[in-house]
């Protein structure tokens, strides 16, 4: 049976087409598809339910100290307020799965991928050791509405009691949102400004609704995974299963930023800096299409007729109204002459850079 | 519930056809058009190819993915609806009327009687629902 946000009723009740993802039945597209959802964040303000994600809260005397053995990023030097992407990954390299921490006043809030919370708590709880540590897997306390656009902070501000202006990106507050107590950080996963607000789960349908209410005026709608996917598809963020993997290492997935070499001991390090002493052999890269041609993962990427690599995501830009890719190829390629297998015939492939579309986050 | 027209003749794969004398007209069904999400390529045969029954004769993208259209019965490509090329959002908007996708010159009229009738699709949808 497929789990549900607090928020499937609504869904349903709105016409969405439902779709399994994580475990979870969610909205691809609510009535008025993928490209108009896509293009109202990138105009406007769209609404996320995000629901599905996972909340880790880690405290206890040694959580810092832990955090910085566990995740790959450096945790100990954190202020609260702050929110940072971090990887989790296995001694040999490979990743569990990627993550924001958030530092709050006495504890650290992990927030991962949905299909991975699981794992992720598991796989905390197995390295814990002689940690003075208390892992609590939260995810069924917490839920998360995003709102993501040019307009969200215009939208939001007169809604909390904090003003907004002075929060930058990846910094959050804790408020109050409608009398309800709320964690509103300034990030998100589309390349706009927006927020991403935590609240007690089952107060999410209430302020779902409200939210919706107060943002209408300003054309804010409701937005569906199939629009969440395109969106950072075309800033060019890795999605966990594609771009990163327990077999695609970070340094391989261009998030090399996320690994801290020069923090003391954690766990993938001697493992990930062989890696970087050796050199990667793959990466990956970013690519355009040209007429009527879109990338699809699994596609192969073909250089002289020589499978050299597989599109990791694939789809129609819909603000650059043509295919886009990112694909895992071998390092070291041309940038030209690289072909697209779709469907039996080769297509040509124009290498470029990421973002396929600019980011308007405020830094 | 997505509409159904009785007049029509449909395949578990989600296709609509209207047979008219020695042709088909060929689409794709509302409940398939809602699945796919925005359409925005379609990609065609060339007329006067041959194309045997279940083999696939065009493809259809949708920002989601990519979907094969299958001939239904044998026949050869007659006629393209060249305006899902500037228009191919046609399919999501009117997809038994304008947004259809071509046409056959079938050579055993027999062939539609293996067909889906309109009832026993919309069972099929109740079914998948």
């Amino acid at each position: 049976m497929p789990r549900h946000t607090p928020l499937f009723n609504w869904h349903v009740a709105e016409g969405a087409a439902m779709t399994e993802f994580a475990g979870y039945e969610m909205p691809l597209h609510y009535k008025l598809g993928i490209i108009e959802e896509h293009r109202t964040v990138r105009n406007k303000a769209g609404l996320f339910d995000l629901c599905h994600m996972g909340q880790i809260r880690v405290r206890g005397r040694q959580a810092a100290e832990y955090l910085d053995y566990v995740l790959t990023q450096k945790i100990a030097d954190m202020q609260v307020g702050h929110v940072r992407y971090s990887l989790l990954s296995t001694f040999a390299g490979g990743t569990i799965d990627d993550l924001m921490v958030y530092c709050r006043k006495d504890e650290y809030l992990l927030v991962v991928n949905a299909a991975n919370k699981a794992e992720d708590f598991a796989w905390l709880n197995e390295q814990k050791g002689f940690y003075d540590v208390e892992i609590t897997d939260l995810s069924d306390a917490y839920g998360i509405i995003g709102l993501q656009g040019p307009l969200a902070e215009h939208i939001l501000a007169p809604l909390v009691e904090h003003g907004l202006g002075n929060l930058k990106y990846l910094r959050f507050l804790e408020t109050e949102f409608f009398e309800v107590p709320a964690i509103v950080s300034r990030t998100g996963y589309t390349g706009e400004d927006g927020f991403e607000i935590y609240l007690p789960l089952q107060a999410v349908p209430a302020l779902w609704a409200q939210l919706l209410r107060e943002g209408k005026s300003q054309g804010l709608i409701p937005v569906g995974l199939g629009a969440r996917d395109t969106l950072r598809l075309e800033m060019g963020y890795s999605l966990y299963g594609h771009e990163l993997s327990q077999t695609i290492n970070p340094l391989e997935a261009g998030v090399g930023f996320a690994v801290k070499f020069n923090k003391e001991a954690f766990i993938g390090k001697d493992a990930l800096e062989a890696i970087k002493n050796e050199g990667i052999k793959r990466e990956i890269v970013a690519f355009l299409t040209e007429g009527r041609v879109i990338p699809r993962s699994g596609y192969q990427v073909l250089c002289q007729n020589k499978p050299v690599g597989v599109v990791t995501s694939g789809t129609f830009s819909p603000t650059l109204e043509r295919g886009i890719a990112l694909a895992l190829i071998e390092k070291g390629l041309p940038a030209e002459g690289l072909t697209l297998e779709v469907r039996g015939q080769q297509k040509a492939l124009i290498r470029t850079n990421l973002p396929f579309v600019k980011g308007r986050v405020k830094k | 519930m997505a509409k159904v027209p009785s007049n029509l003749y449909y395949t578990e794969t989600h296709e609509w056809i209207r047979h008219e004398g020695e042709k088909v007209v060929i689409g794709i069904t509302e409940y398939a058009q809602s699945k796919l999400g925005d359409v925005v390529f379609v990609e065609l045969p060339s007329t006067g190819d041959d194309i045997e029954s279940g083999a696939p004769v065009a493809t259809v993208e949708s920002v989601k993915g990519v979907s094969e259209i299958y001939a239904p019965v044998e026949g050869s490509v007659w006629e393209l609806n060249d305006e899902l090329e500037d228009v191919p959002e046609l399919i999501n908007e009117d997809p038994y009327g304008q947004g259809w996708i071509l046409s056959l010159r079938i050579t055993d009229e027999s062939a539609l009687d293996d067909l889906l009738t309109a009832e026993e699709y919309q069972a099929l949808l109740e079914e998948e629902a």
